[in-house]
């Protein structure tokens, strides 16, 4: 009896577990710490708070009752969500299979839960169908790394910043829709599609995007501004259609096609570095903007590429030595082309800021 | 002896119990064709629950997944016809905006030469829509006989996949065939026309192109990056804007290749780019 007692002490965690099955509701305030299985759906309704302490490891069963291949076993907070861990003891949102896969779970659902901020932060989140997702909801998450979802986060009608955090391997990296999102100083990597998005506003510094098989970010109807990232190594670097941007201090290099590809857009493009892009540094298609102060070098075909019929201005850049000039495609080249109207080029490298 | 002899007669009865076994276990039988009309065409999309043989007019009213394991088959003469997606979709269930075909398990496009299978957008696709095409990724297999694919985003997007095509014609799609990763293609006969970019490499697979012809598209015919591995028989690229694009080394193996292109070859840039 002593044994079982002293056996009891020592594996506070097994004694602690919390188990969900089927369609549960929390009603009220709820604290969780250590292992939690949720074996169907979990509502947080509004009004009341799921605070997830440090350390804890929340595992999901796979439920696939319609066999369309996504698990649908999921934390649904109309309430407010807090999953706030440290760095030493994050908290887990994971499979509970023994051999987990991308999808197993559904997602971590903010949906009309604006009353307060959503916070994650040190967690990992991996193996679900949506890591997060918010649907007309405020979040934050700090800190923490998506990876192996087949979609990191997706976001519709929300606010969401995003610090200090990575999404990688996930089938796709970022996706959302009429949201305001800002990104600082996080990673996005080798998942096929890194970011895209449709009518949103996001402002991105210090993060790198890179090694994703489609696009690294690709954007449309937006409004985009990029200071001082790393887009490199994915097929498109940046694609904007029917948007506009700003870009600086930006590192562009060794895209598989285009660095920048403007579709109908309008983008100044300042103090950038833009190399080493398999196709083109910069193509445009019936697009506007500036272009200047630049360091565009070593690209695979053009450094400009104009496939639309309007014309585009180019202005002062660095083309890797005061008397280089830059490659271009255009209406000189073949007829029904807009022409590219390039200034000469600087006569001193320009320093561009990268961090 | 006597321990022998049980041994032997238990050997005997698990073999005669895993013949008799073989002999009653159900065989997996193809699955049962179902055929298509004009007026009734077979519906398809999401994701593929079990095998599939589909004929005659089959609709793709939607992104449609083969997942690992599943097959699907379609018969020679079938039109596929795809209902494109206007470009107000941000929730792609896989890659792409517009109505994809992706393929992580088997497809075999079955056409003859007299009734080759055909892909193509349905009547009913806003103006000015595309469809995305059909994209492999770490497919199982990709096997496509005497098959028509016409104005597609990329025609076939190859990621970690190694598609055999025989007869493949890819017309009007603004990429013809895209490759990405590793894997191996091998394309005998047919053509790529009269898209922006035909035939695209970026990484490091193997192409063996025998008799194909890349013709009349607007930007490049061939790109081939540096890890790509080009074997060709009889390959011609002709009229394109740019005939081949790819490193100074491959400028002698392409040259008979190239044909009455507005550039016929443009080496990749040579200096390397800075980190």
């Amino acid at each position: 009896m002593k044994w079982i007692l002293i056996l009891l002490l020592l594996l506070p965690s097994l004694a602690a577990a919390i188990e969900y099955h089927g369609e549960n509701t929390i009603f009220e305030d709820t604290v969780w710490q250590g292992e939690v299985l949720i074996d169907g759906i979990l509502t947080v309704a509004m009004g009341a708070t799921l605070e997830i302490r440090p350390g804890t490891r929340v595992r999901f069963t796979r439920i696939d009752t319609n066999g369309d291949g996504i698990g649908e076993s999921e934390i649904f907070a109309q309430g407010r969500f807090i999953a706030r861990g440290t760095a030493e003891q994050p908290i887990i949102f994971t499979s509970a299979a023994q051999n987990p896969a991308p999808g197993d779970w559904g997602t971590l659902n903010m949906m009309l839960s604006e009353a307060g901020e959503n916070l994650l932060e040190n967690c990992l989140v991996e193996y679900g169908y949506r890591g997060f997702h918010a649907h007309f909801s405020l979040a934050r998450l700090r800190s923490s790394t998506f990876r192996y979802n087949q979609r990191g986060a997706q976001f519709q009608e929300s606010t969401v910043s995003i610090e200090d955090s990575e999404f990688s391997h996930n089938f796709n990296g970022l996706q959302f829709r009429d949201s305001q999102v800002d990104i600082k100083n996080s990673r996005i990597l080798n998942n096929h599609w890194g970011i895209r998005a449709v009518f949103v506003e996001l402002q991105m510094e210090g993060t790198r995007v890179e090694g994703n098989r489609i696009n690294g970010v690709s954007l449309r109807d937006s409004k985009l501004q990029l200071r001082n990232n790393l887009i490199v190594d994915n097929r498109r670097g940046l694609y904007l259609q029917r948007s506009s941007g700003k870009l600086s201090g930006n590192r562009i290099t060794n895209n598989r096609e285009h660095g920048i590809y403007l579709e109908e857009s309008v983008a100044e493009i300042q103090g950038n570095l833009i190399s080493g892009n398999g196709r083109s540094g910069l193509k445009t298609h019936d697009s506007g903007g500036q272009v200047e102060n630049n360091r565009i070098e070593h690209n695979g075909e053009f450094s400009f590429y104009n496939s639309g019929t309007d014309d585009f201005e180019i202005g002062g850049n660095w083309y890797g030595s005061s008397v280089r000039l830059p490659q271009l495609m255009d209406g000189r080249s073949r007829a029904g082309l807009g022409m590219l109207q390039v200034a000469p080029p600087l006569t001193r490298q320009p320093e561009v800021k990268i961090f | 002896m006597n321990l022998l002899l049980k041994h032997c007669r238990s050997f005997v009865f698990i073999l005669g119990l895993l013949l008799t076994g073989c002999a009653l276990s159900p065989t997996v039988s193809p699955p049962k064709l179902q055929n298509g009309t004009a007026q009734h065409p077979i519906e398809i999309s999401g994701v593929m629950q079990q095998d599939l043989r589909l004929g005659g007019v089959i609709r793709l009213s939607g992104d449609l997944l083969i997942p690992k394991g599943r097959n699907l088959q379609v018969e020679p003469g079938s039109r596929i016809l795809v209902v494109g997606t206007d470009s107000t979709k941000i929730d792609p269930e896989f890659l792409d905006k517009g109505t994809e075909i992706l393929v992580k398990g088997r497809i075999h496009l079955a056409g003859e030469k007299m009734a080759p299978v055909t892909l193509s957008l349905d009547e009913e696709t806003p103006a000015g829509e595309n469809w995305a095409g059909i994209e492999l990724v770490a497919a199982e297999e990709a096997v496509f006989r005497f098959v028509d694919i016409i104005g597609a985003e990329t025609g076939i997007l190859s990621l970690d996949s190694s598609p055999q095509l025989e007869e493949v014609n890819i017309l009007g799609s603004r990429y013809g065939l895209l490759l990405q990763g590793t894997g191996r293609l091998d394309y005998a006969g047919g053509r790529i026309s009269g898209g922006d970019a035909g035939l695209l490499c970026f990484d490091q697979s193997v192409l063996n192109l025998n008799q194909l012809q890349i013709i009349d598209n607007l930007e490049e015919g061939l790109y081939l990056a540096v890890g790509c591995t080009l074997q060709q028989q009889g390959l011609l690229i002709e009229r394109n804007d740019l005939g081949a694009v790819a490193s100074a080394e491959s400028r002698e193996l392409l040259a008979p290749t190239l044909r009455a292109n507005r550039v016929n070859f443009k080496p990749l840039a040579q200096e390397g780019s800075l980190q």
